[in-house]
């Protein structure tokens, strides 16, 4: 009974006290971070021949895209300032995309691999830092690219789950511990190196799984970044939302539903699950963009 | 002699070791898809070697209960939830890069492979018979009050014929490749026997009074609490007790011409025995609703309804059965769906 005493329920959740539930104690400086007023940026740019009918990237469209995010994320002029205000040319960066369900598109990781080489990054430095707590550690500066997704397990398996690898124990999160999953990013090998979190929302999967079924796979066209995880993950999160309420014409919640998200903010202090407190940035195509 | 003796004995340690070597590499090579004696007992399907344009790639990939986070990460817990066996996987090369795979999940019963497919019933219908039409139409499953054995959209057939759940995907989805995919599909349900559903999801009512109707698009059969955590959140701890040995069906019933209205849950399940069943129930009472422990309104009998945060709930259990309603929108209807499940639980076999 004892570990049940932090068993989150669907009581809590109607009620609005999961984090209740899982701890305040153990707030600590998330408290204080939530008493300062806080505006987290997350910057989404779609375009409509992003992906042509067979799903293909359009390679040279991506690149305009990430251009324009990372511009108006940083608010530098140019492309190359605005990776310098994000990494230095000494950084060993990481790429952390996602390689399952719905896998990070391989031309994105590309990309961003070679503007980062383009505006001075070696590149012996920049390295697929997916896969265990070691390729984490051996990095300066981390760049989440995961993709838009569902998830069976967690509700939503986007940004906060993306680092469950370098936890060391995955399987750890596969349980009731997935609301948990942000407190990944305060491991003392992980915390203060993701400089970006760039979201693959080309074609997003908006049904949990847990494997892939194509009938909940769809041609968004999009891009988010944002420097606040937690920001991006809750845009993510009303994007997969209101896109299953679309399909189906009747409300479709995410079941299990994503605690790791409000947890992230509130038990974690990793950044704003409040959508009043982001500032979203729409650039391109708007057709249901659902955001 | 004695000067040949060491030439001949000198090298005949290493040709035995090099042999002994290749031996053990060979076995190694042989069991990466070798069976196991419970695989080899059980596998009886006969793919062919080609179908349409698509070619199979190479022999079934047979994939274990120990090796299946390997071969899927975390959704091998959806798997492992329900008495999986083991899993064989086999790839047809097709034309422009356009693969077909197949994987055949082989499952302890029916009931399980039942359940796997009642995660999600959308998608068109499909007729696997022999000599049926690939495609079943609306009006003619519109008329059965049998759900679908097979289920079909956007290139990814699901089905399940007797303990078998198989999943037949299209990297791209084509009308050369749909037609390939049904042949499959057809393939592998050849000669298997057509079970029925769960007696426990036979067993829903189709109707609570005269307002709430089942979803039949919203039955679930599960033995996992992750499972039912996917379809209805209860809670992150295994309330209910569920395990391999336990079914549950978990069902929505709303009102006609409401889709949009908030629908009742209806949860039926059946433990390997009374005390268990009993066990479990106490287990949820003393977490999920502490505070009725001790009042009137849940007495220890088997029998109580409430109003919590989102709505009347209420427990009834009977044998080793155990019938739970959530979200119902009054106490009265609240009675009722227990008192309706009740009666069914009770007319079933034991």
């Amino acid at each position: 009974m004892s570990d049940e005493q932090h068993a989150l329920s669907r009581r809590d959740f109607v009620r609005g006290t999961v984090g209740v539930t899982l701890g305040a104690s153990v707030l600590g400086g998330a408290l204080e971070a939530l008493a300062q007023p806080r505006m987290s940026q997350v910057v989404l740019v779609r375009h409509e021949k992003a992906l042509d009918a067979q799903h293909a990237v359009d390679e040279g469209i991506l690149k305009i895209m990430l251009w324009q995010a990372l511009i108006k994320l940083t608010g530098k002029p140019d492309i190359k300032s605005a990776w310098l205000s994000l990494v230095k040319t000494d950084d060993v960066v990481g790429l952390v995309s996602t390689e399952h369900l719905n896998k990070t598109h391989a031309e994105l990781v590309k990309l961003v691999r070679s503007s980062l080489t383009d505006c001075g990054v070696p590149e012996a430095n920049i390295r697929n830092a997916q896969g265990g707590p070691d390729k984490a550690r051996a990095c300066t500066a981390l760049i989440a690219l995961p993709a838009l997704k569902a998830h069976w397990l967690a509700g939503i398996g986007t940004v906060l789950k993306n680092y469950i690898t370098f936890s060391g124990r995955p399987s750890d999160y596969h349980d009731a511990n997935n609301a948990n999953l942000g407190e990944i990013w305060n491991l003392p090998h992980v915390k203060g190196k993701t400089r970006l979190v760039l979201v693959d929302a080309l074609r997003p999967l908006c049904d949990k799984g847990p494997q892939p079924d194509p009938r909940y796979l769809w041609d968004y066209k999009g891009l988010l970044a944002g420097k606040d995880p937690v920001a991006v993950e809750s845009v993510c999160l009303k994007i997969i939302l209101q896109k299953r309420q679309a399909m189906r014409g009747e409300p479709w919640p995410l079941s299990p539903p994503p605690l790791c998200v409000e947890m992230a903010d509130k038990k974690f202090g990793l950044g704003t699950s409040r959508l009043e407190q982001i500032q979203l940035e729409r650039l391109g195509w708007t057709t249901d963009i659902l955001v | 002699m004695s000067s040949l003796t060491p030439s001949r004995t000198r090298p005949r340690l290493p040709a035995l070791l090099r042999a002994s070597l290749l031996l053990v590499i060979f076995l190694l090579a042989c069991n990466q898809n070798q069976k196991s004696p419970a695989m080899a007992e059980k596998t009886s399907l006969n793919l062919p070697q080609s179908v349409g344009a698509w070619t199979r790639a190479s022999g079934p990939r047979l994939v274990g209960p120990r090796e299946i986070f390997d071969y899927m990460d975390g959704a091998g817990e959806l798997y492992l939830g329900y008495r999986f066996q083991f899993l064989e996987v086999d790839r047809y090369d097709g034309p422009d890069q356009n693969e077909i795979l197949v994987e055949v999940y082989w499952m302890e019963t029916p009931e399980d492979a039942y359940g796997l497919l009642s995660g999600d019933w959308g998608g068109e219908p499909v007729d696997l018979g022999a000599g049926a039409p690939a495609l079943q139409t609306a009006a003619a499953t519109a008329g059965s009050s049998e759900r679908p054995r097979a289920l079909y959209g956007a290139g990814l057939l699901r089905l399940r014929s007797g303990n078998l759940f198989a999943r037949v995907m299209a990297t791209h989805e084509t009308a050369a490749s749909t037609s390939a995919v049904y042949a499959l599909g057809r393939a592998i349900a050849a000669g298997r026997p057509a079970s029925p559903e769960p007696a426990l999801a036979l067993a829903l009512p189709g109707r609570i009074g005269a307002r709430m109707k089942l979803r039949r698009d919203r039955v679930t059969y599960l033995r996992s609490h992750l499972v039912l955590n996917s379809v209805y959140f209860l809670s992150s701890a295994n309330l209910l007790d569920l395990g391999p040995g336990c079914e549950m069906v978990a069902a929505a019933y709303g009102a006609d011409h409401d889709k949009r209205g908030k629908p009742a849950r209806l949860l039926l399940a059946r433990y390997p025995d009374e005390r268990a069943a009993e066990e479990a129930l106490n287990h949820f009472r003393n977490v999920y609703v502490p505070e009725k422990r001790q009042s009137q309104a849940a007495p220890a009998g088997s029998f109580a309804v409430f109003a919590i945060e989102d709505g009347w709930m209420g427990f009834s259990r009977t044998g080793r059965s155990l019938a739970l309603v959530f979200e119902s929108g009054d106490e009265s209807m609240a009675r009722l769906f227990l008192e309706e499940a009740t009666r069914a639980l009770q007319a079933m076999k034991e």
